[in-house]
């Protein structure tokens, strides 16, 4: 797959690396430059004495430089990345020299390390006594985790109903630490799910008109979740999962990988990247183009690191995903790649805003704690201005659209009028437009 | 009990607080009650947390989808109707940094580069970029080029971008009639798209609601009248002249001064004949006959009794550099058969050298005539010039790129090829300022010559506005050249590098947007 300059610029772990990196995309800076199929690499005349050897593997793509840098693609990689995407004439094919095969040799050996390691831990699986052991071990842990979380959970009842016996009408004028107590005593307890959840509501009587019906709503579901946890062994497998999920219990990625996946083409909807505590997260969205399902991978990055830049909205991805247990599974891990991504495609999404309505309730039902729903309309009309856009289907059925940042104006300019493919987020209010798909064209609509 | 109903009792209860009443859960019928009936009363807040959750949910996943009557449906676009064709990824990427900020300066060159390619915008960038003409009156003209028919379709659909709108309707009573209810915005849009091709419908439109239109409505929309400007337009505007505000009567006094068979450029040239006249045998002297006072007719043509405050100079010479401005200088070199700068030699003899020089300076400037220009370049400087903004430096922004090479290769050579003056002084720079754009391709390559030359010697403030200038003075095919042979290795490059550098950027990104313009 071709590398845009502006995918390439998405990589930048802040905004003053993308602009060193756009300086630094001229041939000027660069003492020399090569590339392979597999591989380009320059070295880029800094201050010091010896130039900074910069390399990047293309296809993932990784990156290595020899400069002091702690950011995470730095300058010189995004540079040299931006000039082969801009001007990749000037790169002319040859053989790698030393210090690049030195790198792809030693990333070839970590990966097999990686795999050997991996084996061994399968191997251990099957001996029978290290496998009782460690499941002994890990029951013990297990055990003392559940007794906090509990703990934490009497704390938290207490708060709720402390609310509703007073009255909600008197929480807007409580202060921020109102919030950050009983969420900060939830952290202590090993519930960290729980503990945003409880932050978020800080935010609530700000919100505007309503926000008592919308207290209300969040308390009743945090209240149902604290039940739920108490009562987990009651609960099917699936609804056991969600809790945990939710009260901030996390599933071993290996553990996961284990489990049978799903092979599809996966289109990559729509991209968004929140802050949660000084985590950059970003959330993408995959629709499968034969199984018509969703599918949401997350990826965490400290400060000046680099956010998974191998989803690419608006590609497709021959791949095999394997879901996260829940009852209404949706967030999953990439397990295996068959190929590079490919254009986008057309995945089937909803007919009808009464189809995406009835499926959401189901999805609900299943997994009451579901915040977001991952809605792909196929043929919608948006319509309104600005304050009250919405999205209209051939029947007349419409659903409100969010429009933050000038979403609105730009699905109109991408309609002409027309129907379109729609994508966004549904949080049973307003759907946030994330992509859409008009005349084969894919487009991002969030900026 | 339906399920809102239970919702709203139990919002009641949870907003008062549960110690303050004793109110009993709600029983809505069906299953939603059967699942509330469960919940233990004796635990009132447990209940009440319990019964929200449950109340809330079934309210959330019943919710139906609401729909709009057929009346409300939009009207379709006329879409499948043939639009310019699109421009590629990688130009769209360009205008998108462009649009979020980076190199925005650059625009009116992508949006002319956009424009002659024959290509549009991508949809999704009509929003931003109808925001950004809607603040900046000047990028309306090139913005307007390059939004295609799907740009034309958004634009009427949001009103702060009407004045995006240059198609009306087709006939054109349609068009008188679409008038009528446009507002200011559109009607500028109307006038624009229309002063290309049909510019006397243009005019009858703007004729029809004359009596109504404010004078700053009117005036704007005059001033549109520059695209397709002909004699057609001349009796309107000679009726203009009358029109009792000032800025209307000064617009169309400008557009009268371009129409070489206008009545009032008659009358200009009437009025200046008989006041300069060369006279003497042996050693010639130039006569001046100065205006003795400024008649109703010439104050109708805009001359003005009183100068701006700070202008020293008596009433009548300051009616002489009026009319002079008024009329073409060349008429000058014919009537009195001389060249520019024999006249402007003559005229220091004269007791009204101040006056003529100013007036002529004004003149070559309006009329763009060169071989004046590079004459009043060449005159030793006057200090009256100070009073007026006609300085050299804005007089080169009126020659052609062409002549502006000529004068300052010239200058250039004379000065040993530096750009920087002597004593470190400002040197040519101050000229470069003023250069009109683009540089031809001859003078881009000596004055980057020239800058790489000086870029070995130390710093020097004078070449500082040399180097903030030529980034985008020079012409498309010199771009590449722009970007090598500077002196990395020298000594004092280090103190160059970064203003170097950051200029150099705004190079690199004009050579990669042009180059990228063409491809799909």
């Amino acid at each position: 797959m071709a590398w845009t300059s502006e995918q390439i610029l998405a990589l930048a772990p802040d905004a003053s690396s993308a602009k060193s990196g756009k300086d630094l995309a001229s041939p000027r800076k660069w003492v020399s430059f090569g590339r392979d199929e597999k591989t380009a690499w320059g070295e880029c005349q800094g201050s010091g004495k010896d130039p900074y050897q910069t390399r990047i593997e293309l296809a993932e793509p990784a990156f290595k430089c020899s400069c002091p840098s702690r950011k995470f693609p730095c300058k010189h990689s995004l540079g040299l990345f931006l000039l082969l995407a801009e001007q990749p004439k000037l790169f002319k094919p040859g053989d790698a020299p030393p210090w690049v095969q030195e790198w792809l040799a030693s990333r070839q050996q970590r990966a097999e390390k990686k795999a050997a390691k991996q084996e061994a831990v399968a191997a251990q699986g099957d001996d029978p006594e290290a496998q009782a052991r460690r499941a002994a071990e890990q029951e013990k842990r297990a055990a003392k985790r559940q007794k906090n979380v509990l703990a934490g959970l009497d704390d938290l009842e207490r708060w709720l109903r402390d609310c509703v016996r007073q009255g909600l009408a008197t929480l807007n004028a409580q202060p921020y630490s109102f919030y950050e107590g009983p969420a900060a005593r939830l952290v202590d307890a090993q519930a960290p799910g729980l503990a945003r959840m409880v932050r978020d509501l800080a935010g609530v009587p700000s919100s505007g008109e309503g926000w008592q019906g919308r207290m209300l709503e969040r308390l009743g579901l945090i209240h149902l979740l604290a039940e739920a946890c108490r009562r987990l062994d009651a609960l099917p497998a699936e609804v056991q999962a969600d809790v945990r999920a939710r009260v901030g219990w996390t599933v071993s990625q290996e553990d996961l990988s284990a489990q049978e996946g799903l092979r599809d083409r996966w289109m990559v909807l729509g991209q968004r990247v929140t802050e949660e505590e000084k985590l950059r997260v970003q959330r993408s969205w995959l629709w499968g183009c034969g199984t018509n399902r969703a599918a949401l991978l997350l990826n965490f990055a400290a400060p000046g690191q680099a956010l998974d830049v191998t989803l690419a909205a608006g590609t497709t991805l021959d791949a095999e995903l394997v879901f996260y247990p829940s009852a209404f599974p949706l967030r999953a891990l990439i397990n295996t790649r068959y190929g590079e991504a490919r254009g986008a495609e057309d995945a089937p999404g909803f007919e009808s805003v009464a189809e995406a309505a009835s499926a959401y309730a189901k999805a609900l039902a299943a997994h009451p704690w579901l915040e977001e729903f991952p809605v792909l309309l196929r043929a919608a009309r948006p319509e309104g201005g600005d304050g009250a856009w919405r999205v209209r289907d051939s029947s007349g059925a419409w659903m409100p659209l969010a429009s933050p940042r000038g979403e609105g104006w730009r699905l109109l300019a991408l309609s002409g009028g027309a129907p379109l493919s729609i994508f966004g987020e549904w949080n049973g209010e307003r759907l946030l437009p994330l992509g859409a798909r008009a005349e084969g064209r894919y487009v991002r609509t969030d900026a | 009990m339906i399920a809102q109903t239970a919702w709203e009792e139990l919002l009641r209860i949870a907003l008062l607080g549960t110690e303050r009443q004793n109110a009993g859960l709600p029983a809505p019928a069906g299953r939603l009650g059967e699942t509330l009936a469960v919940l233990k009363a004796s635990d009132r807040e447990g209940a009440v947390l319990s019964a929200s959750a449950a109340v809330a949910l079934y309210l959330r996943a019943g919710r139906l989808p609401q729909r709009a009557s057929v009346e409300e449906r939009s009207a379709d676009a006329t879409l499948g109707a043939k639009d310019l064709p699109r421009i590629g990824p990688r130009s769209a990427g360009h205008l998108a940094l462009m649009l979020a900020g980076t190199h925005l300066e650059v625009l009116p060159e992508w949006l002319a580069a956009c424009t002659a390619a024959g290509k549009r915008v991508p949809e999704e960038r009509l929003p931003a970029l109808l925001d950004l003409g809607g603040e900046q009156d000047a990028l309306r003209k090139a913005i307007r080029k390059v939004l295609g028919l799907r740009g034309q379709w958004l634009a009427q659909q949001n009103e702060a971008w009407h004045w995006a709108i240059t198609e009306a309707a087709v006939d054109e009573k349609g068009f008188l009639l679409a008038w009528q209810t446009a507002g200011t915005a559109q009607r500028l849009g109307f006038v624009f798209g229309l002063r290309e091709k049909n510019p006397a419908l243009a005019r009858a439109a703007v004729q029809s609601t004359w009596k109504e239109d404010s004078a700053e409505e009117r005036a704007s929309a005059l001033e549109l009248f520059e695209t397709g400007l002909s004699m057609n337009d001349e009796p309107f505007l000679e009726e203009c002249l009358d029109d009792r505000r000032k800025e209307i009567r000064q617009a169309a006094l400008g557009l009268l001064l371009r129409l070489p068979d206008s009545r009032l450029r008659a009358r200009a040239v009437q009025r200046v004949r008989p006041l300069l006249a060369v006279k003497g045998l042996l050693k010639k002297v130039l006569e001046v006959a100065p205006p003795s006072a400024c008649g109703q007719e010439m104050q109708r043509d805009g001359i003005e009794t009183k100068g701006a405050a700070g202008v020293k100079m008596g009433e009548k010479a300051f009616l002489l550099l009026q009319v002079l401005g008024q009329v073409p200088p060349s008429f000058w070199s014919k009537t009195l058969q001389q060249p520019p700068a024999t006249l402007l030699k003559w005229a220091a003899a004269t007791d009204w050298e101040a006056a003529l020089r100013l007036g002529w300076t004004a003149a070559a400037s309006a009329f763009r005539d060169s071989e004046w220009i590079e004459a009043l370049m060449d005159a030793s400087p006057l200090k009256e010039e100070k009073l007026t903004a006609h300085t050299p430096e804005t007089l080169a922004a009126a020659l052609t790129p062409e002549s502006f090479a000529r004068i300052f290769r010239q200058k250039l050579k004379e000065n040993g090829g530096r750009l920087a003056g002597k004593k470190g002084g400002e040197g040519l720079a101050g000229l470069l300022q003023g250069s009109p754009r683009p540089w031809t391709a001859a003078l881009a390559r000596e004055v980057l010559k020239a800058l790489k030359l000086e870029t070995q010697g130390e710093t020097h403030w004078g070449l500082a506005a040399v180097l903030r200038v030529f980034p985008r003075a020079i012409p498309a095919e010199v771009l590449a050249e722009a970007l090598e042979g500077w002196p990395v290795e020298g000594k004092y490059w280090n103190d160059w590098k970064e203003s170097v550098d950051e200029l150099l950027s705004v190079v690199q990104f004009r050579h990669d947007m042009l180059k990228a313009i063409n491809e799909s």
